[in-house]
Parts: structure tokens; C-alpha cells; sequence
């Protein structure tokens, strides 16, 4: 907006005729030059992120796309990085302080920080190199990358010192963190990632055990890296910035590993110090809030796309917002979120929450501010169009009311039995379409319809062995069985040759349960994909990284991002079977030790029933928000009062 | 006349049109052997040489500047900001803790 240019000339009015002048006068007239004289202007904002610091916030050309005018606004890699830490930063000294918390070896934690940093730039080089026309590896007077690292430096003095006197505050803001994602413009980061990671490396000094799980932590890395058979340079994250790997190499394993766990033990040891203390009035209120600004942001976004460009870039999102009001693919719409999934999760949670938290504190009265907003929430969770997310609130609402004001114990298990009973009949009676022996086979055709094989042959009615379910057919075929995953490989074997004993195999049982929740074709492409060796089904090939998942196995979906629609399976790309089986032991005993406490039990289940059917994990606030929950237990404290 | 192409090209009477030249796809800037060829510089560092005044404006109005340098300057600029104000706040905070443990 200032970086306004020296001329007195002014910047003629956008249209149709002059597009080839403002292709001519690149870099000159600032944002703020432009807009003066084009209120009245139709256009679109896309940004040119590898202009030069020069060019920052300035026009930088223009095109007619399909009848559209689009003006190209330079953004740059190092100013983005010092307006962005720099607003949030102003936000983030808003939280409420309080005494003084103090963190150990802040220093040393910034030193460790900045040098993890550092291996990130250096690891995701292509990414930035796509970022940055200047951008180099070399250390030899690369202004660039030292500039980055003293903004980062700056940035967690500062924080460092802020977080001290507010970090007991932190979580009740956690909310607004799906108002304010915090991902960089420019940077495959995000800011309350790069701060948690802080937090959690300060952990190591206080807490043996966080040193003692790092230990072992370390040998897992090594195993990671040492299953690298190739190095992938550049993997488009899109809607995934600042929460996912760009590359597959030894240093971005060690930077995404090593910056996860501490992420999570940032995070944990925040919920440790402060959720005991929680006011849950106060954290409803500001989930309410935050779900009403996000659906108010996500409108107003759609509607200019000056201010479209301004979400964007000041509250951090992933990707712009929606444009306009068009849902995608007809029946969602995201809005200011990078997916109407996981937004549609967050609406229903607030609803719930709200729910809980009256029933939890028998106080059922709403102020007319939270019963608007509650609306408005409702209506957020309509166009997100997430049935699941709808009918498990409706579900765990009633189950909520169900295991908290019936005391009849027969009675109370007979309306949970007919619950679970119900509704899946209904669903399966009236929505889904598919029969028992179609929905088996869906998945496995779905996964043979992206894996290359185009040598089959078909027969007389020009049908191959998959169309007639002769699946083994196809994967012994000496030509094919290649280009065929290993995952794949297995399932396959798995429906043909395991007994018929009225059981249905594990083939059987994931395809069945894919079909009627539609995501026979997202699963069917995740196993079309996923080839594991056995090690790295065992325990993955690290955290945050769907790389080598994406590009190690070809497949003839190797373009825009198509990620496996269930948190499960994604985790299982990170941590393997073993990861998968250990969390959910973990989890078991958890729920097994709060089995008396419905308040806990229901939010947890609410959100273990969507994960599997969702990306969400994919998304840092998700993330944040799943841990917050299982750390809830601290704040639902059932006893026969409550 | 455009402040850049005056600074760099000099001044040679009435600004052509820059439009015309760039729609004729036949357009050949003929060297005067008067003008002292310049070199022009793109935002990616390319760089050409122009052998004449209409030639270096017309350049120069599509964004080329005559010194590169000035560009990589921005980087090193902010490099010595960013140093100056991370070495401040070191400061800053060695007075502040031996305030405190002075009190």
C-alpha cells in the first residue's frame, strides 16, 4: 500500500483496451495508486510472489483470463515475512497478560529454532526458488536468506518475551486460530507453528521425559531417512502451506520431524499449565465468535477482491478465499478455509460445545449476542455442506443428553443401542445406493482405475478383468503387477483368498464402509497410491510429509492435490501401522480411564468419528483443536453432581 | 516525459509512441552512432544492450533500469536493518536484566 511510486503520472483505469499498457509499466504504481483510480473497476488480484523488494505491494502487469481482468500484485519473500510477523505479533499483544511464566533457556531454544529454520530453507529450496527469483542455498553473502533468519530472530525475541505473561491466555483464543491461520505468503511456514516449535523446544529443558521421548524420537528420524530410495524436489503443497513438506530429502525429514514434535509438545505444555484454569463461558464465547467472523470473513471476501486479497494476506490463509458464492463441485462452499470439510467439522464442534458446556454447567440461558451467533454458526455448517459433521452433532447431542439425564440404566443403553442402530439403518435404507457385492468391489476398481495399466485386454464384449471383479487377474498380469501398489497388491490378495466364513475380509470391510459415506473413490486412490515397503508401512516415512506418498509410486493422478480423505490413513503415511495402532491404544486407555465422563467421551468420539472420514489432521488449527480436545478431560471433570 | 527514461536515456525531443512500436511485430530499432549504447537491466537481472535513444526508452518504459546493482542493494539494505534492529533488542535486553538484578 506505501510503497507508492515517484511519479506524478497516474495509473490509467483498468480495462479491456489498456491491458497491454499495464503489461508495459510493471513495478511502477503501488496497490494503493491503482485502487484510487479503479473503484469502479471489475477485476481480480493475483499475486506475483517472486517479485523483487522493489516491487513489493506494486502493480506488476495485467491479463484478460477467459473475459477476466486480473492485475499481478508483487509480493516479496522478505518483506512478506516482515509485514506478516509484524501484524500478528501487534494481534498476539492483545491477549490479556497476566504474572510472569517463565520459560527456561529461551536463548538457546531461539538458537535451535533458527537453525532449524535454516535447514527448512535450505531443504525446501525448489519451493522457494519458485517463491523468489533470487533465492540461493549458497551462504556466501546471500543477503536474503540471513535477512530471513534475522526476521526470525526478531520475531521470537520478541514473542519470546510476549508469551511470558500471556501463555496461561493462549488457549482461549485457540478459536481464532480457524479465523487467523498464520500461514506466510511467501514461506512454506506457519507463525504459530514456528511458535509452538519455541514453546516445545523450551520443553526439552524443563521436562526429562520430552528429552527422554527425543531420544527415541532421533533413531525413528534416522529410520526415516534412511528409507530414501529417491529425493523429490518440489511438491505443490497448495491448500496444506505451512503444515506440510514441499520436498523429500534427508533435511526436510530432520526439519518436518524434529519441528513436529516439539510443535506438539509446545502445544501440550501449554494445555498442562493453563487448561485446568479454563473459564468454559469465556472459550465458548469465542468459539461462537470465531465461527461467526470466519462465516462474516469468508462472506465479505467473496464479495470484493480487494478485500479477498487482504484476508489472504493479513489473516494468513492457506489459500485465497472462495470468490464468489458457488459451492465447489456443487455442493460445498469454503469460504475464507481451505476446505469446506474441515470448516463444516469446526461449525458442528462449536454447536456441540455450546451444547456441552450448558448442559456441563446446567445453565442453559444464551445471551441474544450468542444465540445470533449460534445461528450464524448453523447456517456456516448448512454451506459447508458436511452431512457427516451434521448427522454426528445430531448423533452425540442426543447420545450427550441420553448418558446424562437418564439414570435408568437399562433405559439409557436401550436409546444408545437404537441411536447407533437407527440411524445407520436409516441412512443405509434410504441414501445409500450401492449393494452389498458392489460396494465390496468399489473400492478396489476405483484404485485400478488411477494405477497405470492400459495393457489389459478386453474380451468379446469389450470388458476387461476388472469390470467382471477378475482382480487377481490383473495384478498377476506379468505387465501390469509393476504399476500395481503394494497396497493395492494386498487388498487384492486379501478378497480372493481369505476364507469364506461368513466374515467379511479387511478388503471387504473398508470398501463396504467407503461406499455409502462416498469416499469409495478418495480411498480408491489413496490405495491406487500408496506403496508401501513393509518398513515404511510399519512405521511411515514421516510427519508431515506426503511426498514420496504422492510421487514415489506413479499413478495416472500425479497433478493437483488429491489428498486420502481420512485423517487415519494420512497419519498412517506419517507413522505407519504401528503409529496408528499406538495412538489408538493411547486413546483407549485415555477413554477407558474417563468412561465415567460422558462430557469427554462425546467430543472425543465426535471428533474420532469424522477424522476417519476427513483430512482434517492435514490442517494445522484442526490439529490444534483435536489435541485441545483430548486434553479436555482436565476441564469436564464428571462426578455425580455434573 | 517519464522521469526514468529522461534519467537514463537523456532527453531526445517528443516521447514516441511506445505503443505502436511494440504492435509492430516488423519494427527494427536502427543504432544511432551518435548515442553511447547503454546497458539495461531486467528485474531478473538480464541484461541488454540499446544502441539508440528510442530504443533505450522504449526499454526503460517497460520497466528495465540501467543499474542491477540497485536492485541487490534492497536485499543488503534490509540485511543491515534487520541486523541494527536484532542487535538493538540484544542490547535492550542485557540493560534490562542488569536493571533487574541491580533491583
Amino acid at each position: 500500500m506505501i510503497n507508492n511510486s515517484d511519479s506524478s503520472d497516474v495509473i490509467p483505469q483498468l480495462n479491456d483496451n489498456n491491458v497491454g499498457n499495464y503489461q508495459s509499466i510493471t513495478c511502477k504504481y503501488s496497490l494503493f495508486e491503482f485502487l484510487l483510480q479503479n473503484t469502479n473497476s471489475s477485476f481480480f488480484i493475483n499475486l506475483d510472489k517472486p517479485a523483487s523488494i522493489d516491487c513489493f505491494s506494486k502493480i506488476n502487469g495485467a491479463d484478460d483470463i477467459n473475459e477476466k481482468l486480473v492485475v499481478y500484485l508483487g509480493t516479496n519473500l522478505n518483506i512478506d515475512l516482515i509485514v506478516q510477523v509484524s501484524f500478528w505479533l501487534i494481534l498476539f499483544s492483545f491477549i490479556p497478560k497476566h504474572e510472569k511464566y517463565f520459560l527456561k533457556n529461551k536463548n538457546i531454544s531461539i538458537l535451535f529454532s533458527l537453525v532449524l529454520i535454516l535447514l527448512h530453507y535450505i531443504s525446501e529450496n525448489t519451493f522457494y526458488s519458485y517463491n523468489s527469483k533470487i533465492f540461493s542455498t549458497n551462504l556466501e553473502e546471500n543477503f536474503q536468506i540471513y535477512s530471513i533468519i534475522l526476521t526470525f530472530f526478531i520475531f521470537l525475541k520478541l514473542f519470546s518475551q510476549m508469551i511470558e505473561s500471556r501463555v496461561k491466555n493462549v488457549l482461549y483464543f485457540l478459536p481464532f486460530l480457524f479465523v487467523f491461520y498464520g500461514s506466510f505468503n511467501s514461506t512454506n511456514l506457519n507463525i504459530v507453528y514456528i511458535s509452538l516449535m519455541f514453546i516445545g523446544i523450551t520443553t526439552l529443558f524443563k521436562y526429562s521425559k520430552n528429552r527422554f521421548v527425543l531420544i527415541f524420537y532421533i533413531g525413528a528420524i534416522y529410520f526415516w531417512i534412511s528409507g530414501i530410495k529417491n529425493t523429490i524436489t518440489f511438491f505443490d503443497v497448495d491448500k496444506l502451506k505451512g503444515f506440510t513438506s514441499s520436498a523429500y530429502n534427508s533435511n526436510s525429514l530432520i526439519f518436518w520431524s524434529l519441528s513436529f514434535l516439539f510443535f506438539v509438545y509446545g502445544f501440550l505444555y501449554i494445555c498442562e499449565i493453563s487448561i485446568r484454569e479454563i473459564d468454559l463461558f469465556k472459550v465458548r464465547f469465542n468459539f461462537l465468535l470465531s465461527g461467526c467472523l470466519v462465516f462474516f470473513l469468508s462472506v465479505i471476501s467473496a464479495l470484493n477482491p480487494v478485500i479477498n486479497f487482504f484476508t489472504y494476506y493479513y489473516l494468513g490463509l492457506n489459500k485465497t478465499a472462495s470468490k464468489s458464492f458457488e459451492s465447489v463441485a456443487g455442493n460445498a462452499w469454503r469460504g475464507i478455509n481451505p476446505s469446506a470439510e474441515s470448516i463444516g467439522e469446526f461449525f458442528a464442534f462449536v454447536i456441540l460445545f455450546t451444547l456441552l458446556v450448558a448442559i456441563y454447567k446446567k445453565n442453559f440461558s444464551l445471551s441474544k449476542y450468542e444465540v445470533v451467533l449460534l445461528l450464524v454458526n448453523f447456517f456456516g455448517l448448512i454451506r459447508s455442506n458436511n452431512f457427516a459433521a451434521l448427522i454426528s452433532l445430531i448423533i452425540f447431542g442426543f447420545l450427550l443428553f441420553f448418558l446424562v439425564y437418564i439414570k435408568s440404566q437399562k433405559i439409557k443403553y436401550s436409546l444408545i443401542f437404537f441411536l447407533f442402530i437407527f440411524f445407520p439403518v436409516v441412512y443405509l435404507l434410504f441414501f445409500n445406493t450401492y449393494s452389498f457385492e458392489e460396494s465390496s468391489t468399489k473400492l478396489l476398481k476405483e484404485s485400478f482405475v488411477i494405477s497405470n495399466i492400459e495393457e489389459l485386454k478386453n474380451n468379446q464384449y469389450n470388458q476387461n478383468p476388472i469390470y467382471e471383479d477378475r482382480f487377481y487377474e490383473v495384478i498377476i498380469n506379468e505387465e501390469v503387477s509393476k504399476n500395481i501398489s503394494t497396497s493395492l497388491n494386498y487388498l487384492v490378495n486379501k478378497y480372493h483368498f481369505s476364507e469364506r466364513n461368513n466374515i467379511p475380509n479387511i478388503t471387504t470391510l473398508i470398501s463396504a464402509v467407503a461406499a455409502p459415506i462416498n469416499r469409495s473413490e478418495k480411498w480408491g486412490i489413496f490405495f491406487g497410491k500408496y506403496n508401501p515397503s513393509l518398513s515404511t508401512f510399519l512405521f511411515g516415512t514421516g510427519p508431515n510429509n506426503i511426498v514420496n506418498y504422492y510421487f514415489g509410486h506413479a499413478s495416472k493422478v500425479n497433478d493437483g492435490l488429491i489428498l486420502p480423505h481420512s485423517s487415519v490413513l494420512s497419519f498412517m503415511i506419517f507413522f505407519g501401522i504401528f503409529g496408528i495402532v499406538s495412538f489408538s491404544v493411547w486413546c483407549f486407555i485415555k477413554l477407558f480411564n474417563n468412561r465415567s465422563n460422558p462430557y469427554y467421551f462425546i467430543l472425543v468420539f465426535y471428533f474420532l468419528t469424522n477424522l476417519i472420514k476427513s483430512d482434517s489432521l492435514l490442517y494445522l488449527n484442526s490439529f490444534l483443536l483435536f489435541l485441545f480436545v483430548l486434553n479436555l478431560n482436565n476441564i469436564f471433570i464428571y462426578n455425580e453432581e455434573n | 516525459m517519464d522521469t526514468n527514461i529522461l534519467t537514463i536515456c537523456g532527453d531526445s525531443g517528443p516521447m514516441p509512441d511506445f505503443e505502436k512500436i511494440k504492435s509492430d511485430p516488423n519494427f527494427i530499432f536502427e543504432a544511432d552512432p551518435n548515442f553511447s549504447p547503454i546497458t539495461l537491466f531486467n528485474e531478473s537481472g538480464t541484461a541488454i544492450t540499446v544502441n539508440s535513444w528510442l530504443e533505450c526508452a522504449n526499454y526503460v518504459n517497460g520497466g528495465w533500469v540501467n543499474n542491477f546493482v540497485k536492485i541487490s542493494n534492497y536485499e543488503e539494505l534490509l540485511f543491515y536493518g534487520l541486523l541494527g534492529t536484532s542487535l538493538l533488542l540484544i542490547v535492550l535486553n542485557i540493560y534490562k536484566k542488569t536493571k533487574e538484578k541491580k533491583f
